[in-house]
């Protein structure tokens, strides 16, 4: 592991070197400082590269920075690059992870992000859940606010899970990140390529409904709200979720989900009826628990969006 | 305009009306707003009255472009936004002169980026150069441009076109009709 990142964006002599040209004079808005980032611990490694705690070598701020390598130059910059750095740039909100500065390199990007210190799903591992309901209620009214945010920018996150989302801690301010799958919707496009993590993937994308929206992040909203009250993931461990989504919220049917029986799939999946969610979630307030019903509604048309979920009467205090 | 029609189109044969967020005129304003962060510089277009070497570096660009676009059956977003790179890049960039073959590597690079910004099926970049193109590039060498078209724009490729507006004026007609319609009623 390299101790240091350098401070220099790579665009500064790349067309120097590849095309024989200056730069703009307008255009170093990287302002290349000749300082370093000085890695202070790895808070975390994925498939595309990680994600270092560091320190500024000159003014001593802390930053998260993520490292994303460019593995096949077949495809040149990946889309998810591309998709996750325009989006952070066009995202201004205190509940979404600031992106303070990209610096281009040859081979990878490296994100310059405010300081992350720790993800939703430490923090209900460590302390089984989001145990006291004001901070409970909190968190979830920040998540729905950052979530109404990028909706209202006609933009869905698509990978909402406690993993993606941070949490200053010395604030106890919710930080929505990780927006490598996240899409513009609307307008001419199909959305066809589903979002990886099962554990949070709405009814409708299981069925291969191909004109998905808003919804599918309101569902993971409702999954994270469930485990902040259970400590677990809602489904638990299952080889078939969308039949443990049924099982718990019971099988829909053309009363409450019109048009369910038109997809293929649906005929394979038993009759169940609803669990009493009062029971499976007891430690939730009665608003509170309206609340996360609505938000697992398993009709996506009936499901309430984020703008609607926080004049609930959950955060009426 | 063309690619007006072509996104009309589109809205109508896929029903795509009921999406669920409204485009209120808040947020409209706040669209405006976004557009003008991705616009070229202001003198832009003055210079390339002006000059005429990033004039014909923009024709050729466009004309291929607009070729593969076609080629790869591409939606109307992805010609707009590889448009809207290009002008803006053009405007920021001054490119070398004795280089013809800079144009082609600049247009191919715009069109992938778009691409891969709204189609959810991207072909290799190689792959990309279609119709036979005078200068066919290397993977590397896209991605390299691709990096340098991208921070020279400060990575903000989430652009806004005529099409994101049209389902916002699509409804005020439709609300002055209703309102026309109910007054009529009245008198």
């Amino acid at each position: 592991m390299a101790e240091e990142i350098d401070d220099i964006d790579y665009t500064d002599n790349l067309f120097m070197r590849l095309l024989q040209c200056t730069l703009c004079g307008q255009n170093n808005r990287f302002n290349y400082e000749g300082f370093s980032y000085k890695i202070l611990q790895t808070i975390e490694e994925g498939i595309y590269g990680r994600v270092y705690r560091c320190r500024h070598s000159a003014t001593g701020d802390i930053v998260a920075i993520k490292q994303i390598k460019f593995d096949d130059e077949k495809i040149g910059v990946p889309s998810s690059v591309v998709r996750e750095v325009s989006l952070l740039r066009a995202l201004q909100h205190v509940n979404i992870v600031s992106l303070l500065k990209v610096l281009t390199k040859e081979t990878y990007v490296n994100l310059v992000f405010e300081p992350l210190d720790q993800d939703l799903s430490h923090y209900i591992r460590d302390n089984r859940g989001v145990q006291d309901p004001s901070i409970r209620k909190s968190f979830l009214r920040q998540i729905l606010v950052g979530v109404a945010y990028c909706h209202a920018h006609k933009i869905l996150h698509r990978d909402l899970k406690p993993k993606n989302i941070w949490i200053d801690n010395s604030r106890m301010i919710i930080k929505i990140a990780d927006f490598g799958l996240a899409r513009e919707f609307g307008g001419d496009m199909l959305l066809t390529r589903y979002p990886p993590n099962r554990y949070y993937r709405a009814p409708e994308v299981f069925l291969h409904c191909q004109h998905y929206s808003s919804g599918i992040d309101l569902w993971s909203v409702g999954c994270i709200f469930g485990e902040m009250v259970i400590g677990r993931p809602i489904l638990g461990d299952t080889c078939d979720e969308l039949d443990a989504i049924f099982r718990m919220l019971g099988t829909p049917s053309e009363e409450n989900w019109p048009g369910i029986t038109q997809f293929p799939l649906f005929g394979s999946y038993a009759i169940y009826n609803p669990m009493d969610l009062s029971t499976v979630f007891s430690g939730l307030e009665p608003e509170g628990l309206e609340l996360l019903k609505m938000l697992l509604c398993l009709d996506p048309k009936r499901r309430i969006s984020a703008e609607t979920a926080l004049k609930h009467a959950y955060f009426k205090d | 305009f063309e690619h007006k029609k072509i996104c009309f189109g589109d809205y109508e044969s896929n029903g795509l009306f009921d999406h669920n967020i409204e485009l209120s005129d808040e947020i409209v304003g706040l669209m405006v707003q976004k557009e003008e962060e991705h616009l070229p510089r202001d003198d832009y277009f003055e210079n390339l009255h002006a000059g005429h070497f990033n004039l014909s570096v923009r024709k050729q660009a466009l004309d291929w472009m607009m070729k593969a676009h076609a080629y790869f059956g591409f939606g109307p977003w992805s010609i707009f936004l590889s448009v809207n790179y290009l002008d803006r890049f053009l405007s920021l960039f001054e490119l070398p002169r004795d280089k013809n073959w800079i144009s082609q590597l600049v247009a191919v690079s715009c069109l992938s980026i778009a691409a891969k910004i709204r189609e959810t099926k991207v072909p290799l970049s190689a792959r990309l150069q279609v119709g036979t193109p005078k200068f066919v590039f290397e993977a590397i060498t896209i991605q390299k441009m691709e990096l340098l078209v991208l921070s020279t724009l400060g990575w903000k490729m989430q652009a806004l076109t005529p099409c994101s507006f049209i389902d916002y004026f699509i409804s005020k007609i439709n609300c002055e009709q209703h309102q026309m319609k109910s007054s009529l009623l009245k008198s």
